[in-house]
C-alpha cells in the first residue's frame, strides 16, 4: 500500500533552513489546496519514494553536480557522512544547460529576445535509475510521521532553499517614465544579488506575483484586480529589501507598438492610475517555488 | 488444485482436502514461485485434515495469493481478525466440512500465521530483504596506508562504534549482502578515465571473489560509462549503460570490516595524484535477513 504525497513550498510553514510540511488529519485535510499535505501519520512506513523535482540554482552544488536530501524525522535510518545525513542523492540537470539556448531558451517579449524565465537558473534534481529510483527502505519499520521536514546539501553542507513568499510587504507608487510599483520588504527579499528581471538587455529571469494588494480608494478597483491577478516580469532590483515593479509604461523610441498592450494593462487604465495610497501586500517569487512528491510504502 | 490433491491418497483426506480447497483462487498463481507456494498450501492444508481442524482455508490462501508481494500487510489483515475469532463462544458447524473442533479452530488462524511467517521468504523474498546503506567520502578515507600516487582508496568499516576518519559508517551492521546498488558516481577526472574504451572499471576488493574477470586479470563489479565536459575535474560515471549500478553476489557476503575502491580504465588499474576533488560513493546493500 502506499500513499502518495504533494510537497508545495507555498504551504511549508517552514522554508529556511529547510522545507516543513506538516500532516493534517480529519476537517482540515478538506481545506482546499492544504489536502495535498495529508498522509497516514501513524502507519508503519516500510520505504520512501522521492522523485525528481526542480529548485533553484545554487553556486555551492556547481561543483559535485549532487544533492542530498535528509527528511530530518527520519535520519535514525539514513546514510551516515560525518555530521551530514541523507536518504536520496539526486544528480543536478541544468536546465539552462542541455538544451538549445537559441531554439528553446528565449521568449520574444516587446521585440527584445530575452531568456525564458521558466528554466533560468533552474536545476532539476534527478532521483531515478542513476540514483537508486529515489528509494530508501527502513530496516525498522517508522510508525509516527507528523511532520516532513526535508533539507538539501551540495551533498556535505546544507543550504537554505529561497522563499517563495514574503508577507506584509510595504508599498509605495512611482511615477515617471514607467509607473511602477516599489515593493518594500521587511526582510531580504532573495538571497540573489543578480538584478532582478527586465531590462533591454540583459532580460527576465523570473517573474512575481502580488497579492492582497488594495488602496483606500474605491475607484482604483480595476487596476487592483489587475495588480492582485497578473504574473509580472518586469521589474528592477533596488536592493537587497527593495524592487520596483514596472506596471506600466510610454512608448519607447523605435518600438512601434504600445508598451502598454505589452504589459497587459488594460487600454483604459491611466498611465499613473491608482488614486489612493496602498496598504499593504503579499509577494510570491514564481521561480521559487519547488514542488516535491514522495512515495510513502506502508508496511 | 490437482498438484495438492493428487498427493493425498487416502479418499477420506482427498474429499476433506478438496472442500479445503475448492474455493482458491488458482488463476493467482504467479509462475516464478508457485512451486513453493504449492508446497506450503499443501503442508497446511495436511496438518488441517490431521488434525481434524476443518475451516476454509481457501478465504486465508486467497489473501496471500492476491497480495503475497506486500505480505506483510496480510499478516496485519490476518492478526487484526485472530483477536475476535478467539473470542467467539460458539462456531458454525457445517455437516458438509466435516466435525469441527473449537479449540483447533481459534488456533487454526494463528497456526496458519505461523506458517506463513515460516516461509515468507518463499512466498515473497524481497520481504524479507534488508537494506543497508553506506556512503564512502574522499574525506573520510583512511590515509594509512596511502601513497603520492594513489590506485586505491580505503576505508574502514565500523557500523556505528568508530566514527572517525578513516572509518565509514551506517545505522545498523551490514551483513548476508546478497547485492549491492552504486548511485551514479561523479569522481576526480583522470585522462585515463575518458579513453577510447569508454568504460572506466569499478572494483570493491573485498567482494572480489565474485566479480567480472578480464583476460589481464582485472576484477571489477562495474563497467561505467564516463561522462566529461572540458575543462572539469570530475567526470560523471554513468551507471545507465551498467545495470543501474545493480550488482548481485551468488554467494552472500556474510560481512567485512573494510572497502577499497579502484578505477580501471578498464582493463589497467588509474593512478590519481593529490589534489583532487571531493567524491562521494554511495551505495544501497540489499541483505538477506537470517
Amino acid at each position: 500500500m502506499s500513499d502518495y504525497i504533494f510537497l508545495d513550498s507555498r504551504y511549508a510553514v517552514e522554508v529556511s533552513p529547510s522545507y516543513k510540511w506538516v500532516s493534517l488529519s480529519g476537517a482540515q485535510i478538506n481545506k482546499g489546496a492544504d489536502a495535498q499535505h495529508s498522509w497516514k501519520a501513524s502507519k508503519k512506513i516500510r520505504a520512501i519514494r522521492l522523485h525528481s523535482f526542480v529548485i533553484r540554482r545554487n553556486n555551492q552544488i556547481q561543483a559535485s553536480q549532487r544533492v542530498s536530501i535528509l527528511i530530518e524525522e527520519l535520519a535514525a535510518q539514513s546514510f551516515i557522512m560525518g555530521n551530514r545525513r541523507f536518504h536520496f542523492l539526486g544528480v543536478i540537470n541544468d536546465l539552462q544547460s542541455p538544451i538549445s539556448v537559441g531554439a528553446r531558451n528565449a521568449l520574444i517579449i516587446g521585440g527584445n529576445s530575452v531568456p525564458d524565465f521558466t528554466i533560468y537558473d533552474k536545476y532539476e534534481v534527478l532521483l531515478g535509475y542513476k540514483m537508486n529510483e529515489g528509494w530508501f527502505y527502513f530496516n525498522q519499520p517508522i510508525t509516527r510521521l507528523d511532520s516532513i521536514t526535508v533539507s538539501l546539501a551540495d551533498p556535505f553542507t546544507t543550504f537554505s532553499p529561497p522563499k517563495y513568499e514574503i508577507k506584509n510587504v510595504s508599498v509605495q507608487v512611482l511615477g515617471g517614465f514607467a509607473f511602477k510599483l516599489r515593493l518594500i520588504f521587511d526582510e531580504p527579499h532573495t538571497q540573489e544579488a543578480l538584478p532582478l528581471m527586465y531590462q533591454v538587455n540583459p532580460a527576465p529571469q523570473y517573474s512575481i506575483f502580488i497579492d492582497n494588494f488594495t488602496t483606500d480608494n474605491p475607484a482604483d478597483a480595476e487596476i487592483i484586480a489587475f495588480i492582485n491577478s497578473y504574473e509580472f516580469n518586469y521589474a528592477e532590483i533596488i536592493d537587497a529589501y527593495t524592487i520596483d515593479v514596472i506596471i506600466n509604461q510610454f512608448l519607447q523610441v523605435g518600438y512601434a507598438n504600445p508598451v502598454l498592450a505589452l504589459f497587459g494593462v488594460p487600454p483604459s487604465f491611466s498611465p499613473f492610475g491608482i488614486v489612493g495610497s496602498p496598504g499593504r501586500c503579499s509577494v510570491r517569487f514564481n521561480s521559487y517555488r519547488v514542488f516535491m512528491t514522495l512515495e510513502v510504502k506502508y508496511e | 488444485m490437482d498438484q495438492i490433491l493428487q498427493r493425498f491418497n487416502d479418499p477420506a483426506e482427498f474429499k476433506k482436502a478438496y472442500y479445503l480447497l475448492k474455493d482458491v483462487r488458482w488463476d493467482l498463481f504467479r509462475e516464478y514461485n508457485k512451486d513453493d507456494v504449492i508446497e506450503i498450501f499443501y503442508e497446511i492444508t495436511k496438518n488441517k485434515i490431521r488434525k481434524n481442524g476443518m475451516v476454509n482455508l481457501a478465504e486465508y490462501f486467497n489473501k496471500v495469493l492476491k497480495e503475497h508481494e506486500d505480505i506483510g500487510h496480510v499478516f496485519d489483515q490476518l492478526s487484526d481478525e485472530k483477536v475476535p475469532m478467539a473470542g467467539k463462544d460458539e462456531l458454525t458447524r457445517n455437516p458438509e466440512k466435516g466435525d469441527l473442533d473449537q479449540n483447533l479452530e481459534k488456533d487454526t488462524l494463528a497456526e496458519f500465521i505461523d506458517v506463513l511467517h515460516e516461509h515468507r521468504f518463499h512466498l515473497n523474498p524481497a520481504e524479507t530483504f534488508k537494506h543497508h546503506y553506506l556512503v564512502l567520502d574522499s574525506d573520510l578515507r583512511d590515509l594509512s596506508n596511502e601513497s603520492a600516487n594513489i590506485t586505491s582508496f580505503r576505508w574502514n568499516y565500523a557500523a556505528t562504534f568508530n566514527t572517525t576518519v578513516g572509518f565509514c559508517n551506517s545505522v545498523e551492521p551490514i551483513t548476508n549482502i546478497i547485492g549491492m546498488r552504486l548511485y551514479q558516481p561523479r569522481v576526480p577526472y583522470v585522462a585515463a578515465m575518458d579513453t577510447d574504451a569508454k568504460r572506466v572499471s569499478v572494483l570493491f576488493d573485498e567482494f572480489s571473489a565474485q566479480a567480472f574477470i578480464a583476460e589481464n586479470g582485472r576484477r571489477f563489479h562495474y563497467l561505467l560509462r564516463p561522462i566529461y565536459r572540458a575543462s572539469q575535474t570530475s567526470i560523471e560515471l554513468s551507471t545507465e549503460d551498467y545495470n543501474d549500478g545493480i550488482f548481485n553476489f551468488r554467494t552472500p557476503i556474510s560481512s567485512f570490516d573494510r572497502l577499497t575502491v579502484s578505477f580501471g580504465d578498464p582493463l589497467n588499474v588509474i593512478t590519481f595524484t593529490k589534489p583532487f576533488d571531493r567524491f562521494i560513493l554511495a551505495i544501497e546493500f540489499v541483505c538477506i535477513n537470517v
